[in-house]
């Protein structure tokens, strides 16, 4: 603990420093039984944070149901539930907080049972440092490499590996080396930097003080290594981030948007971009309880008026010059999946992010990631506890950045909507701008085209009708697209029409399996959507089927066809939101065929 | 109305205690922007004015969108219920009180019915109803981690049924800073935004931020009787006193306030936040150690909890 000023003029000094104080928040990990919490509980015990009072129930507690015998158990300190008492395993993660003279810290004592996968990350989520756990009898275990797979992916860059219970193994030295070469090689091949202690935590060995059979080891103990390990960057040097968490509207005189300063910092007088929207504006003033500020940092809730009457509300973000978010509706991300209900992709799931909350998809996962080897592997299901790389899609475009560069924006958790719990987690490797390739597509075609003396003007002059595009989607059985498909070519045909059914229908799998899915189909659509221009560069009506078509590559289709109009037939009643979200023009099939002769003449 | 804050020195780094309360703050804000009906659920002690000195930050410069909700046992201090008064009527408050009518019938109280039955009766059953009658779907609370070995396993969003039970082995996992919100019919939310600091940061945050507390708090001549083992103070008559019993005057201040009967004093010279917080120091108990409900049995917080206790 902390030394304790011994008269009141030192109390302000000690106060002033304990505030200025660095704070570590680390977890400790491992596989079951390890000995993480009798880690903890002995930690606690040593830096003296434990009351009197506290320590006179634990050894009756201990007594009554420890394991060891007439002596202190102290993983009671942290097992703190009922049932894990009885069961002598932790079920869920405990957080305890103490203070050196050097640093405060927070732990959250994490449980090896991988059955409780879901509540290691929970407090992974928010660690600088991890201590990995080794039962020196054991070795590395499948939970071992499990935990420090999700350590990594969140982050974490600083690993600690204890191997522990060295009392139980002489405290050999060929034991540890052994262990540590093993971890090595697993580790390496993750980008995993750690250090190693052999540690005897029953024993207090190498937590606060150095162990006595422990001499061929000259290492810093636990305690050395936490007090001095470099803290985590700080993210005040990116460029400026915050969501809006809530509109503070108290009367019509104020508008304040408030959040959570992410990324950078800002000031008074900066120029400000609201995403996704794009809209530029000007912060006017940065408001707070304790009076206005000129300049506020990464960390800090405040309240930001702006120059303009801008269109802003919870969920949007706001950004700074020579920021990195991107707006988009599609993401690769990777998942950890916590449900006993396996991941189903094409199933509309809630996402929230740290700004909002969203609806949207998971495609079948490109692959899983092997927890023992740490190798890609085909899989095409999500259980409980997998790791793997998914496309994710949301109904519409939210501002997002990788976790690696902005972990708040690049975070989101996945809330089934059946039973309302968080079933997964996901880290954001890379967004696909709205329409990027399609864009970028457009460019291109640009650059190789050759334009003909015969304009669109001519021959829409001639055919006496305007070039449409039409698309049949939805989610019904096959032929019905046909039918539907051929009705519409075969009147307006009678009609003196110039109309052309293609006949190849995109007819996607719902449960898609094949593991490159979101390549190919890009392709496919490419394909598709140029053929589609072509026919009515021709001055054509252009009939085509796409099971399913989603708000991202609706606009995608506008985008690549522009300027030609799209009309598009919604088999099942589903697909208001491609009218409402990409502002398409969407109709029944009972409307269609009328529609499209009133547009075609318009 | 503001006046600068002492928490927020350096132009680049945010000091520990103003990183604490930015992240309670955007707890505050999350609530609000997600939730129907949310209540503060103020209980007047050290914790409870910390919550409340937040929530008016969080919202500044609105007034707090939310009720405040005293659960009066009729058995608090009574300079507790005189500071609740002044302090609703100052910052303008809709504070609500409620007791356990049914309690109040039976004439239930920790002297007759002994601790127990009072607590459950009059704090536990009486929460309930209150809940049930307002219909909150989510309750601030000032619980601290540090406080006890089950509540720091507790979640920050946490979750009660619809008979407002805790279910200990089956959290939602709490990811980053993103909290589901997401509830199940009858399914209410209760929040605490001070989940991550410890009994020294309030203390130290209620000294730089001047904020007002109970004068309980800090020692001053009280009288007294010892009750098992603990100093109990005479705050009104119905304290009932045997011929045995000796009724001292000795300087003592309280490190946690309740019901005056079951809350016990400790003696004091501390008449300063910064002699409190040096005591706070040099003690070698806990700060529960001074409350009488939480030592009947090992588990006996965690068994509270799931039965509905805040
Ligand atoms: N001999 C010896 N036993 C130890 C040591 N550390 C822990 N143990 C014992 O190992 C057993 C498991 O310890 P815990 O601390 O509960 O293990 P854990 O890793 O927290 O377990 P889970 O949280 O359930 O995964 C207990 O019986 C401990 O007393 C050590 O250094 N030496
Ligand atoms: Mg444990």
């Amino acid at each position: 603990m902390a030394s304790v000023p011994e008269n009141m003029v030192d109390i302000h000094q000690y106060l002033d420093q304990h505030q200025h104080k660095e704070l570590l928040r680390f977890i400790t990990c491992g596989s079951v039984d390890d000995g993480k919490s009798t880690l903890i509980g002995r930690l606690l015990y040593e830096s003296a944070f434990i009351y009197e009072d506290q320590l006179a129930s634990l050894k009756t507690d201990s007594k009554k149901m420890g394991t060891q015998g007439d002596d202190i158990d102290f993983a009671l300190l942290v097992d703190g539930l009922a049932a894990e008492r009885e069961q002598g395993i932790t079920i869920d993660v405990a957080y305890r907080f103490f203070s050196t003279d050097k640093r405060k810290f927070i732990v959250a004592d994490t449980p090896g049972h991988e059955q409780y996968t879901r509540n290691m990350a929970t407090g992974a989520s928010t660690a600088d440092v991890a201590v990995v756990l080794v039962d020196a009898r054991h070795g590395i275990m499948t939970q071992t490499k499990r935990h420090s797979m999700i350590v990594r992916l969140l982050g974490v860059n600083r690993v600690i590996l204890a191997i522990n219970k060295m009392d139980l193994m002489d405290y050999s030295k060929t034991v540890y080396d052994g262990i540590v070469g093993d971890y090595a090689a697993f580790a390496n091949g993750q980008g995993i930097d750690f250090v190693a202690i052999p540690l005897a935590a029953l024993k207090g060995e190498n937590i606060l003080r150095r162990g006595d059979s422990l001499s061929w080891y000259d290492g810093p103990t636990l305690m050395g290594y936490l007090e001095t390990v470099p803290l985590p960057v700080n993210r005040r040097d990116h460029a400026f981030s915050m969501p809006v968490q809530w509109v503070n509207r108290p009367d019509l005189n104020f508008r304040g948007f408030t959040g959570q300063i992410t990324t950078g910092t800002i000031a008074v007088g900066d120029s400000i971009r609201v995403l996704p929207a794009g809209t530029q504006t000007r912060v006017e003033s940065i408001v707070t309880f304790d009076g206005h500020l000129d300049r506020a940092i990464c960390g800090q809730s405040i309240t930001i008026t702006v120059a303009d009457d801008v269109d802003m509300s919870r969920g949007d973000i706001m950004v700074g010059e020579g920021h990195a978010v991107v707006v988009g509706q599609r993401c690769k991300a990777t998942l950890l999946w916590m449900s006993e209900s396996a991941l189903v992709p094409g199933k509309l799931y809630w996402f929230k992010t740290r700004a909002k909350l969203v609806l949207g998809r998971i495609q079948a996962p490109d692959h899983l990631i092997n927890v023992n080897t740490g190798a890609t592997m085909m899989g095409s299901v999500m259980q409980v506890n997998d790791i793997g790389d998914c496309v994710c899609e949301w109904d519409q475009p939210i501002p997002m950045e990788p976790y690696t560069s902005n972990a708040p924006l690049g975070s989101f958790i996945v809330i089934d909507r059946d039973t309302n719990n968080t079933v997964g987690m996901g880290l954001v490797r890379s967004i696909s701008g709205q329409g990027e390739w399609a864009s970028r597509h457009v460019k291109e075609r640009h650059r190789h085209w050759s334009q003909g003396r015969v304009s669109v003007t001519h021959r829409v002059k001639r055919n006496r009708h305007k070039p449409i595009m039409v698309v049949l989607t939805g989610i019904v059985p096959r032929d019905r697209y046909a039918a539907v498909g051929t009705a519409i070519e075969e009147a307006l045909f009678q009609d003196d029409i110039q109309a052309y059914r293609y006949g190849f229908q995109f007819m996607r799998q719902a449960d898609a399996t094949e593991s490159s899915i979101g390549a190919l189909r890009q392709d496919m659509f490419r394909q598709l959507f140029d053929i589609g221009y072509a026919f009515m560069d021709a001055g054509m009506v252009f009939i085509t089927a796409i099971r399913g078509l989603t708000v991202s590559e609706c606009h995608e289709l506008k985008t690549i066809v522009d300027p030609f109009d799209i009309i598009i037939v919604d088999l099942d009643g589903t697909n208001g939101m491609l009218q409402t979200v990409c502002n398409a023009d969407v109709v029944s099939a009972d409307e269609a065929l009328p529609h499209i002769q009133r547009q075609l003449r318009h | 109305m503001s006046q600068s804050s002492l928490i927020h020195t350096s132009p680049s780094s945010l000091t520990h205690l103003a990183q604490l309360e930015a992240d309670s703050i955007h707890i505050f804000r999350e609530v609000v922007a997600e939730t129907d009906n949310p209540v503060m659920l103020y209980s007047i002690g050290k914790d409870s004015s910390v919550l409340l000195h937040i929530a008016r930050k969080a919202f500044y410069p609105a007034p707090l969108p939310f009720p405040l909700m005293h659960i009066d046992t009729t058995w608090k201090f009574k300079e507790m219920i005189a500071f609740r008064d002044h302090i609703a009527a100052d910052y303008g408050l809709n504070m609500i009180v409620y007791t356990n009518p049914d309690g109040l019938e039976r004439q239930i109280g920790p002297f007759t019915h002994g601790s127990a039955v009072h607590t459950d009766v009059m704090k536990t059953q009486a929460l309930k109803q209150a809940l049930d009658k307002y219909q909150f779907d989510a309750a601030f609370g000032g619980a601290r981690r540090d406080e006890e070995k089950s509540r720091a396993k507790e979640r920050i969003f946490s979750f009660r049924s619809a008979q407002h039970r805790w279910d200990p082995k089956n959290q939602r996992p709490e990811l980053w800073s993103i909290y589901n919100t997401k509830k199940n019919p009858g399914e209410s939310i209760r929040v605490f935004p001070l989940s991550n600091w410890t009994e020294l940061d309030i203390w130290q945050y209620i000294y730089l931020e001047k904020i007002p507390i109970v004068p309980l708090y800090l020692a001053k001549p009280r009288p007294v009787v010892r009750k098992n083992g603990m100093l109990i103070m005479v705050d009104d008559d119905r304290m009932p006193l045997s011929d045995t019993d000796v009724v001292e005057t000795l300087s003592v201040r309280f490190r946690t306030l309740g019901c005056y009967p079951l809350t016990g004093a400790i003696v004091s010279e501390a008449t300063t936040l910064p002699a409190i917080i040096h005591e706070m120091l040099l003690t070698k108990t806990s700060e529960r150690q001074g409350r009488l409900i939480d030592s009947d049995g090992g588990a006996s917080m965690e068994i509270k909890k799931q039965e509905g206790y805040f």
